[in-house]
């Protein structure tokens, strides 16, 4: 017999659902708390701020959400209510290799009291965030870098003042947070970020992804799919609402059957634009989740936006473009003088495997691990096109080849005791063995990674082994995974290939940088056969090694990365670089397809480009954090992070953008933290242009949307959270007694009882025989 | 004749009152058994469990205690002079994991980290020894790479149990091991009996 406690404590387990994702903690420290009370004081103080309950079935945390979100303190530990979402615009601004985002998102605080608000916002991976600009009602907050603990400091300072603060921080490198301090009942809060990344370019394809998902990270339940969507023509108009449209027959079953005004509200509206400069004439421009109008200004000029004018944020935004035919091109020069020095930036594409003769091309045999996440967060679509993907490579071996299949859950299962050569029997075998797996359990990565890459044969040269990860990543260990590739990964090389439409794609590209291998991102099933194709296209064919770059008369180059990774069919080398000033050339040698090849690019010759500096410095953060898997040294390795974040204006794990509200009242020595605005309105400001005609910072009416309405009507049931953040919560404690003793006690009454009644009767049942 | 008949009927009435009370002493006889049970368990799933911790530690990995379990083993508990030799708590406060051993709650600091550590385990049976301890007592706690923590009973309390002043965002490192209180009450009740330490040290 288990007791189950009766109290509400028990709720509380039930509700923290994501168990197994501690990371949580860390960030719950970032959370908010009402602006009346400061973190530490935030126990004992009962702030007597208005109370707001707010019942909400889905409670979050920081590592919950599925796309950037303003979360507001719930009372139970470490959970969150997520606030609603106005609208979000995204300007990209594509200039040659770099691009240029800016993230524009309008929030309301639904509650009658003063909170903070902790937003959460996914990015691509190593994007460098440079700039947080804030409107909060009619005050205007610009962000200035700091040393995390500094900018903490002085975030709290601000907020114990009741100053209006703001403070952006890296939780990994493709989420960060941003938490606001001190925003007013209703008030409208803007919140604009700004970051930029280099292109992807692969194949002679250029790539760039807008993450709107970000995956609940190990999720033992099955993921519930985004249910609403967005009814352009219905009656309620272009307002950017639309109306529940369930796509999901059965969601009464797996939902509240209530119109959950929590859902709408993480419907998360985004218009988008691109301005693409590709620097080359541009040929075929695509987006495979969104359909998307272009407009050209000339050849290489082009403006896309999306053909829905507002989109539901359910879905990463990917876009491709291609040179026109003959135009491709194979080298890029850019270089920016700037007062850190000079900046030069070189794309350089191997010679195309046309190029060589097909019996030059060397083919060595390969030991293919496959190895296949079948956890609960791969069910629906992404078991499907993991397995398709798996039975596809497959049938890509050949049989000079040697494969092996690792599965886990929580569990791991190796399918041939050792690799089995790719006969037509085992091969058989094998796609049965995958047919035959179905998507649950828990996430257990590290077991089924230390069992892909033992290795028996480590000096083994004959064969290229090759460990092939399909899964969508979302593990919370993800330090102990690196270390383990790092330390382990041997004659090894690993190929991530993510799955469904927002893979953990930090960990996956990450994983296969430190295997020395590829990441591939499969968005749905329509994209496997291609991406699979090019995958094996690059393990099949020949490696581009031994990369170095040699400077001619420029002295003191800071190359980044400052050891180049080989390359696979298809890549680009991607370089930047520093130094005081560049002159000469800059030569690139390697060997291709075991042949030397080298390349001789005259700096002089370089365009100017934008933003060189800030992308050479986050590949230089990127490539210290790299080394913390190898070296023991971990705090100058932080200080040379913190010193290259703070030169540049990053974000980074140790520094962070914090801005404090000036307002008349505050004391001029505090000014230290303050960007002093000008009066008008900075360029890019100008939020009417942004969000439209109408738009106002004043606090909005309660009858704002029938959104409105419902969330008032939640806000009068019985409590579950309560959105004043003006008491840390405790921790509700479990209950802690068994009935043990309870029923030893009343079994013993019993026993005492009968035996008492026993004897009683047999005392008086002779009377009747003697009578007789 | 009449009487045979009356003294017939008085047999069957007897026997029928005796059988009646054989009820009562058979449900005793169940509740007392069901009541140790309870008690069993939990004394069995430590040695299991002491296994699978062992196992834990030299590994490094998570190990189960047996293969349906739900929950892993965490950390291993000793009250110097207090606790009979080491307790092992198992990760998540369920009431699953509560019935084979105290349980580490969820969001809270792991062994040494900052923040306070809360431990939850049943007043009657592997924390029924929180009633003897006294401040000054040492609390060791080894976590899972192996490493003791040591801990301080600095106070003791008794508050309800969503009023416990814990968070999970103390900035101190300190430990809680919780209990439900009163230690001789026979139902479950809403107060909670927490002994807190401050943190010493560690080695490994």
């Amino acid at each position: 017999m288990l007791k189950t406690s009766s109290n509400k404590a028990e709720n509380t387990h039930l509700s923290f659902s994501y168990t197994k994702y501690i990371f949580g903690t860390a960030i719950l420290a970032l959370s908010l708390l009402n602006n009346t009370t400061s973190w530490a004081d935030g126990i004992g103080t009962s702030a007597s701020a208005p109370s707001l309950q707010v019942t909400s079935p889905d409670l979050v945390t920081p590592n919950d959400m599925k796309r950037g979100s303003l979360l507001l303190k719930a009372t139970e530990a470490g959970k969150m209510v997520e606030a609603i979402q106005l609208a979000t615009n995204v300007e990209i601004d594509v200039s040659g290799p770099i691009a240029r985002t800016k993230v524009t998102q309008r929030f309301r605080n639904p509650s009658q009291g003063w909170v903070e608000g902790t937003y959460v916002f996914p990015l691509p991976e190593n994007s460098a965030v440079d700039t947080l600009k804030m409107q909060i009602g009619d005050r205007f907050i610009e962000g200035i870098i700091k040393p995390k603990e500094e900018a903490k400091k002085i975030y709290e300072e601000a907020k114990r003042t009741g100053k209006k603060a703001s403070l952006v921080e890296q939780l990994r490198p493709n989420m960060f947070t941003n938490s606001v301090a001190n925003i007013g009942p209703g008030e409208i809060v803007v919140v604009q970020i700004e970051y930029q990344e280099s292109v992807k370019q692969s194949n002679g394809l250029f790539s760039m992804r807008f993450p709107m998902v970000v995956a609940p990270r190990y999720s033992p339940k099955p993921t519930i799919v985004e249910t609403v969507t967005f009814n352009e023509d219905s009656s309620t108009g272009n307002n950017g609402w639309g109306v529940i449209n369930d796509p999901v027959p059965d969601r009464d079953k797996i939902t509240p059957p209530v119109l959950d005004p929590a859902e709408f509200a993480k419907t998360n509206p985004v218009s988008l634009t691109m301005t693409l400069s590709s620097g080359f004439p541009i040929g075929e421009i695509k987006s495979p989740f969104h359909s998307v109008t272009t407009d050209y200004k000339s050849k290489d000029q082009v403006t896309v936006s999306l053909a829905d004018d507002i989109v539901p944020a359910d879905r990463d935004f990917e876009i491709t473009w291609k040179a026109e035919p003959n135009y491709e091109p194979r080298v890029a020069l850019f270089k920016e003088s700037t007062p850190q020095g000079d900046f030069v930036l070189a794309f350089v594409t191997p010679p195309k495997l046309e190029d060589i003769q097909e019996e030059e091309i060397q083919k060595k045999p390969r030991e293919v691990i496959f190895v296949l996440d079948n956890s609960g967060s791969m069910s629906g679509p992404s078991i499907r096109q993991a397995k398709d993907s798996l039975i596809f490579a497959l049938s890509k071996l050949t049989n000079q080849d040697r494969f092996n299949i690792v599965r886990f859950d929580d569990t791991y299962e190796v399918l041939f005791s050792s690799a089995a050569d790719a006969s037509q029997a085992n091969l058989d075998i094998a796609k049965e063995f995958v047919s035959s797996l179905e998507a649950d359990g828990g996430t257990e990565m590290l077991p089924a990674l230390k069992a892909a890459l033992y290795d028996s044969t480590p000096q083994n040269t004959e064969y290229l082994r090759q460990v092939i990860f399909l899964t969508d990543g979302a593990i919370g260990n993800e330090k102990e995974m690196f270390d383990i590739i790092v330390k382990q990964r041997g004659r090894s090389r690993i190929f991530t290939v993510g799955i469904g439409s927002a893979p953990n794609s930090h960990f996956m590209s990450r994983a296969s940088e430190f295997g020395q291998g590829t990441f591939t991102h499969i968005g749905s099933e329509r994209q496997v056969k291609e991406r699979m194709t090019e995958l094996f296209h690059k393990l099949e064919n020949p490696v581009m090694t031994d990369l170095r770059a040699t400077w001619a008369d420029t002295e003191n180059v800071e190359v980044s990365p400052s050891s180049l990774p080989d390359l696979y069919s298809g890549e680009p080398i991607v370089l930047a670089a520093r130094s005081d000033s560049f002159s000469g050339t800059l030569e690139l040698s390697g060997r291709y397809n075991n042949q030397p090849w080298a390349i001789k690019l005259p700096l002089a010759k370089a365009a100017n480009g934008q933003g060189i500096d800030k992308l050479w410095a986050r590949r230089k953060i990127a490539e210290y954090e790299g080394q913390y898997f190898l070296n023991d040294d971990r705090s100058s390795l932080d200080k040379l992070i913190t010193q290259t974040a703070l030169n540049y204006h990053l974000v980074s794990r140790l520094t962070s953008l914090v801005a404090v509200d000036i307002t008349p009242s505050r004391p001029l020595d505090e000014s230290l933290v303050s960007q002093d605005l000008p009066l008008n309105l900075p360029d890019g400001w100008d939020f009417n242009k942004v969000f439209g005609e109408g738009y106002s910072t004043l606090p909005a009416p309660a009858k704002d949307t029938s959104l409105d309405q419902a969330h008032n009507l939640i806000l009068m049931k019985p409590t579950q959270v309560a959105m004043n953040g003006g008491n840390q919560k405790a921790l509700p404690l479990p209950s802690t007694a068994t009935t043990a003793e309870l029923k030893i006690i009343a079994g013993f009454i019993l026993l005492f009882l009968s035996i008492v009644l026993l004897v009683f009767t047999r005392k008086s049942s002779p009377k009747p025989e003697g009578q007789a | 004749m009449p009487l045979t008949k009356d003294n017939t009927k008085a047999n069957t009435k007897g026997r029928a009152i005796r059988l009646f009370l054989f009820i009562p002493l058979l449900a005793g006889l169940i509740l007392i058994g069901q009541g140790s049970y309870i008690k069993v368990k939990a004394a069995f799933a430590q040695i299991l469990l002491d296994k699978a911790w062992q196992d834990t530690v030299d590994t490094g990995q998570k190990t189960k205690a047996w293969p349906w379990a739900d929950t892993f083993p965490v950390a291993a508990i000793e009250v110097l002079g207090r606790s009979n030799g080491r307790i092992i708590a198992l990760d998540g406060s369920s009431g699953e994991a509560l019935a084979f051993a105290p349980g580490h709650l969820h969001y809270t600091a792991s062994p040494g980290q900052i923040g306070t550590a809360v431990y939850a385990a049943h007043r009657d049976t592997h924390f029924a020894f929180l009633e003897n301890a006294l401040k000054g007592d040492i609390i060791v706690v080894t976590d899972k790479f192996g490493e003791a923590h040591k801990y301080q009973v600095d106070q003791m309390r008794i508050t309800p149990w969503d009023q416990s002043g814990i968070t999970a965002y103390d900035s101190a490192k300190r430990i809680a091991l919780v209990t439900c209180w009163p230690f001789d009450a026979t139902t479950p009740g809403p107060l909670r009996y927490i002994v807190e330490g401050a943190y010493l040290g560690s080695k490994l």
